[in-house]
């Protein structure tokens, strides 16, 4: 096996050629780190290479094996985070400037469930400043600079957890986490060609994760297969007493029985072509392990203005004390300078108003979609945007369709995986996104990884370039 | 992300949205008229979202709760 084949193969792989000792996890780790030292920045992907502490954990994990010990099918898999996880004695910027000197002493959550099952820490992954949180409308807003696409540079990885879905896609490490309010762990995993899993709310400790807005954040990984993602879920999931929205729900069996799929409604009107294109395809796939329900709609409602009104309420909290501090000057996006001025001036009566609708909407939602495994649409409407130019002229506003089911599924805390299907303009890949019921994180991912069975978009990796 | 499709602000800020945001030069002295006119459009923006949460003027059952209630904690 070549460097490169080794450097792009799923975590799933890695973990068994370390527990077969056809390779160790501290030549894992030498190379992976040699390659985020070589690619990282090329690709605004790494904000800390942790030589130190990724050498002292690998070198664990050889030491156990050696000895007869296995933590399972992850030890010794080297991965990176969002820089808004806590990692003892690192900095943990939040990617914004007023933070770079930040240092936890602790691990956040995920990261000790991941020591615990051997994971090996390389760094701390790019991303949007504040994850997006004071509305940036480009892609040049992290103090690291633009997130850049491993398919094409000129382009940007999606945001906010930008670092991640470059990283995993460049084979800079063998898996990643990352973070999703609306759409954070679903843009980077369709613009970078990787899978991206958001689980439930609740699934997954928050505890050491920068808060942007409590009710929908959610921690996820970010993987080169549907089958990691499995994977690196059920080692980081389950109740945390530090994060009281945590639970230790099962994972429901997956039936015997042919999964049902509904297809949203209007899902491929007002896209570019190609996305459209690429999702049909993908249908004719899903029809041959699944029943496919066309025109399943989502049911009206104000989604978009309901997430609004909470977001700006519980943001507004949030940096309550960097926006009275005035250093919200410091950051890179000029829409962000002024941004969280905007959010602090949002009003009570919207934010609980908000919290209301949402109880409606959440259960409109839960009824129309109760009797399918997975609603499935185009991840993103268009490829990802070009570094450099403003979001909304990046492409022409007749491609500003259904974005998916962002709002409607972080309203409700719904899963959703999104997995690679394509490719579209400018070499750029496209994703499949499938939503899934409240726990039902392993429906969703029997029905992605039996997609990727019977496709390679998942196995194909970029030509990388050093700048 | 969140994703960027904030609501469209209005060109010419309210008086009261002005108001508001002439206040943020207490947090920072530096902001410039041009910046307090842009947090202004933005802070008039936020009554947008707000009108977009009814866009038909059907209020909510006075039985419908927040999504997040208050709990007693039990020790």
């Amino acid at each position: 096996m070549t460097e490169e084949q080794l450097a792009f193969s799923d975590a799933t792989t890695l973990g068994s050629l370390i527990a077969a000792k056809k390779v160790s996890s501290v030549e894992l780790t030498k190379m992976y780190l040699a390659r985020l030292e070589k690619y990282g920045r090329t690709y605004g992907a790494v904000v800390t290479i942790m030589h130190d502490r990724a050498m002292r954990e690998a070198r664990s994990a050889d030491r156990e094996l050696a000895a007869g010990k296995s933590r399972g099918p992850l030890h010794g898999v080297p991965y990176g985070v969002k820089d808004l996880l806590a990692a003892a004695g690192a900095p943990t910027t939040w990617g914004a400037a007023p933070y770079r000197n930040q240092v936890f002493r602790y691990d956040a959550t995920v990261v000790q469930k991941l020591r615990a099952a051997g994971g090996v820490l390389l760094a701390k992954l790019a991303m949007v400043e504040l994850a997006g949180g004071f509305g940036y409308d480009d892609a040049d807003a992290s103090f690291t600079g633009p997130g850049r696409t491993p398919w094409n540079r000129d382009y940007w990885s999606g945001g906010s957890s930008s670092g991640p879905g470059a990283a995993v896609a460049a084979g800079l490490v063998g898996f990643a986490i990352g973070s999703e309010t609306n759409g954070s762990i679903m843009a980077p995993a369709a613009y970078c060609g990787v899978t991206g899993l958001r689980p439930t709310y609740g699934r997954v400790s928050r505890h050491g994760a920068m808060a942007l807005m409590w009710t929908s954040d959610k921690l996820g990984p970010l993987c080169r297969s549907a089958r990691d993602s499995e994977l690196v879920l059920r080692a980081i999931a389950g109740h945390d007493p530090a994060d009281r929205t945590s639970l230790d729900a099962p994972f429901p069996k997956v039936r015997g029985r042919k999964p049902k799929i509904g297809v949203l409604a209007r899902s491929t009107e007002r896209i570019m072509p190609a996305v459209a294109n690429n999702f049909m395809v993908s249908l004719e796939v899903l029809r041959e392990l699944a029943d496919v329900v066309t025109n399943v709609a989502l049911p009206r409602g104000n989604y978009g203005a309901t997430f609004e009104a909470i977001f700006n309420g519980e943001c507004a909290s949030v940096f309550r004390d960097l926006v009275e501090s005035g250093k919200s000057r410091e950051l890179q996006s000029t829409d962000d300078r002024l941004g969280g001025y905007q959010v602090y001036n949002a009003l009570a009566v919207d934010y609980v108003d908000g919290m209301r609708r949402r109880t409606m909407l959440n259960e409109a939602v839960g009824k129309a979609f109760a009797g399918y495994d997975a609603i499935v649409h185009p991840t993103r409407s268009t490829v990802s945007y070009p570094v450099g130019i403003k979001f909304e002229k990046a492409y022409p506003a007749k491609y500003n369709g259904v974005t998916g089911l962002g709002s409607p599924g972080n309203l409700a805390g719904l899963p959703e995986i999104s997995v690679p299907n394509g490719f579209g303009d400018h070499n750029l890949p496209t994703g499949l996104a499938m939503m899934g019921r409240a726990w039902g994180e392993m429906q969703i991912t029997q029905i992605a990884k039996a997609y990727q069975a019977r496709t390679k978009f998942h196995t194909m990796h970029p030509k990388l370039v050093v700048v | 992300m969140p994703a960027p499709s904030a609501a469209p602000a209005p060109k010419k800020a309210s008086e009261a949205a002005t108001a508001l945001a002439a206040r943020m030069r207490a947090f920072d002295p530096k902001l410039t008229d041009e910046e307090l006119a842009t947090i202004a459009e933005g802070i008039d923006g936020n009554l947008q979202i707000g009108r977009g949460l009814n866009p038909k003027g059907k209020s909510i059952p006075n039985s419908v709760e927040p999504a997040t209630s208050f709990k007693v904690l039990t020790s």
